[in-house]
């Protein structure tokens, strides 16, 4: 479970995060909200990549900005929107990234390892470099690295980026899957229809504020969803 | 990677061999091995060991330092053009160097020179490792060392231009071109322990290294500490690059070398290229150190950092140009 207590935050005297409270469970959560509403922040926020000034991040009882961060690494993974490949790398290498633990035998990460690969169906091309991969694949790869930790909490910016549908759907299955599987999986997706159909829980940011939560098929036709994109949709996210 | 490491130790006794067994004074086979073992012709000894042993030993320990500091360098500033020359790092260490000579402490201590040219490198790594925390680009990095060594040049140009007396000019300008010739077993001592220190430190930045592949966020979330990988290869990069300069002078493009002929054999994850990097490095200068001696004649004598020089920037061109191919 992860709670999120009356959670400000301003970046350059800007506020970006306004008095957020919410509660996750396992599942695929999924923040929805236009551009500029706090969803990036939030995530980072949660991920320790930007201080929590203001109130609350709990996972399971525990405050995680006070968690050092090696345990904290343990507890939640991330994958950022986009992230950077500097180096052409194989694929299986990008992956192992994400079991770089010293104390861990080999054998436990080769393991965990080809789990994630498995899971997000690449490892017919563990070998392949990073840089011939096609957008999609590429996408699946740095997902299965954010598998490979093997962290209870996950944490997904905009995984859909420039994906086609078909590669869309394939990935917005993964999430679902780790959420079905006990996974506490918090996403930023723009695309509303991918949300009703996958989402457990839908959260709507609006100029850092929460604006509404809850199930999918109440909150896309809600006026709330109206108000904060200016555009009104069905149950199943598609505006009318 | 364990076997390809092995394959380079031996290449690297093969080559100091070979390197011991070349040289003006032509030593027969028998005598040589007498000489190895402490028996023998006392000059054929003196030559071996006081002569030969030095130099060789010395191309091997600062090649060793520049290809780790190289691979090390392109890991953390992210980019296959960085190295310690053509960033600065071998520019600045010569500056402080060349300021010891000047100002004749260099005569006086005789650790000035190493002392500072280490100061001077790791003014230059800090420098560049602001500018990464700064998130410069890629190329904003590579331009910043080029100016950063621009500068670091055109001082140590002043000093010549200013300096007392033509005989610090011409140690200056000497001790520029960079040589491992008529060194003595006191300078290995002097340089060996300190670039294995470095070379450790880099490659206890490796972990750190690869994560850094996914950018800065990544490795921080993962658990990993950026400050402290930064940390480490500046260390690391000035105990090596600062021991090399300081006993051999200003070396370039071993660092740029050594882990692009790595990466065809154990990819490119930054941390696996440290320590065969180091291996490579050390072979190269000992080869480039060979080529000198052979291209030199009576009398005249090509220096090492001339020969390094002159192989390294075709090859520095040639990567830039990939790289443009690769990313255009």
């Amino acid at each position: 479970m992860l709670k999120i207590k009356q959670l400000s935050l301003k970046l350059s005297d800007r506020p970006v995060l306004q008095q957020i409270s919410l509660q996750m469970a396992s599942g695929l959560n999924v923040i929805v909200g236009p551009n500029g509403s706090g969803k990036t922040s939030l995530l980072r926020c949660i991920a320790g990549l930007l201080p929590v000034e203001q109130g609350e991040v709990l996972w399971r009882g525990e405050s995680l900005s006070a968690t050092p961060v090696q345990e904290r690494a343990k507890l939640l993974s991330y994958l950022a929107q986009n992230p950077p490949v500097h180096w052409p790398i194989t694929a299986r290498a990008l992956v192992e990234l994400g079991r770089l633990n010293p104390r861990e035998s080999q054998q436990q990460a080769d393991q965990a390892i080809d789990r994630a690969m498995g899971l997000c169906l690449v490892s017919q091309f563990a070998d392949r470099r990073m840089d011939q991969l096609s957008g999609g694949e590429r996408a699946r790869v740095l997902l299965a690295r954010a598998l490979a930790v093997e962290a209870d909490l996950l944490l997904v910016d905009e995984p859909n980026a420039a994906l086609d549908p078909a590669q869309q759907l394939a990935m917005m299955q993964i999430l679902a899957n780790q959420g079905k599987a006990g996974k506490t999986v918090l996403c930023v997706l723009h695309d509303l229809p991918l949300a009703s159909r996958f989402a457990d829980h839908l959260i709507v940011l609006q100029g850092g504020r929460l604006v509404v939560e809850g199930k999918p098929e109440t909150v896309l036709p809600g006026p709330e969803l109206r108000a904060a994109f200016g555009l009104a949709f069905d149950a199943k996210g598609h505006f009318v | 990677m364990t076997r390809l490491v092995f394959i380079l130790t031996v290449l690297l006794f093969g080559l100091v061999f070979l390197s011991l067994s070349l040289g003006a004074q032509s030593i027969g086979l028998a005598d040589w091995l007498a000489a190895l073992i402490g028996q023998g012709d006392p000059v054929d000894r003196i030559v071996l060991w006081q002569i030969r042993l030095p130099r060789s030993l010395l191309a091997l320990v600062v090649g060793a330092g520049l290809g780790a500091s190289g691979a090390a360098l392109q890991g953390l500033l992210r980019n296959p053009l960085a190295d310690p020359a053509v960033v600065g790092v071998s520019s600045s260490a010569s500056l402080m160097a060349a300021l010891m000579i000047y100002s004749g402490w260099a005569s006086t201590m005789p650790w000035a020179i190493s002392v500072a040219a280490m100061v001077g490198a790791a003014v230059a790594a800090l420098f560049l490792l602001a500018l990464s925390a700064a998130r410069a680009s890629a190329t904003g990095l590579i331009l910043g060392g080029v100016a950063l060594s621009s500068l670091a040049t055109a001082l140590t140009a002043l000093l010549m231009n200013l300096s007392p007396n033509p005989w610090a000019l011409s140690e200056i300008a000497y001790w520029l071109m960079g040589s491992v010739a008529d060194r003595s077993l006191s300078d290995v001592m002097l340089a060996a322990p300190l670039t294995a220190l470095g070379i450790i430190v880099l490659v206890r930045a490796g972990r750190g290294l690869d994560l850094l592949t996914l950018g800065e966020d990544t490795a921080m979330v993962s658990g990993f500490s950026v400050v402290r990988t930064g940390r480490l290869v500046v260390l690391g990069t000035m105990l090596c690059v600062g021991a090399g300069v300081a006993v051999a002078g200003a070396v370039g493009f071993v660092g740029l070398a050594a882990p692009h002929l790595v990466r065809p054999f154990l990819g490119h994850q930054p941390g696996r290229l440290v320590f065969p990097s180091a291996l490579v490095g050390g072979a190269l200068l000992l080869v480039a150190d060979m080529v000198s001696r052979g291209l030199s004649g009576p009398g005249t004598q090509l220096y090492l950092g001339v020969v390094t020089a002159l192989l390294g920037a075709p090859l520095f061109l040639f990567l830039i140009w990939r790289y443009q191919r690769e990313h255009l």
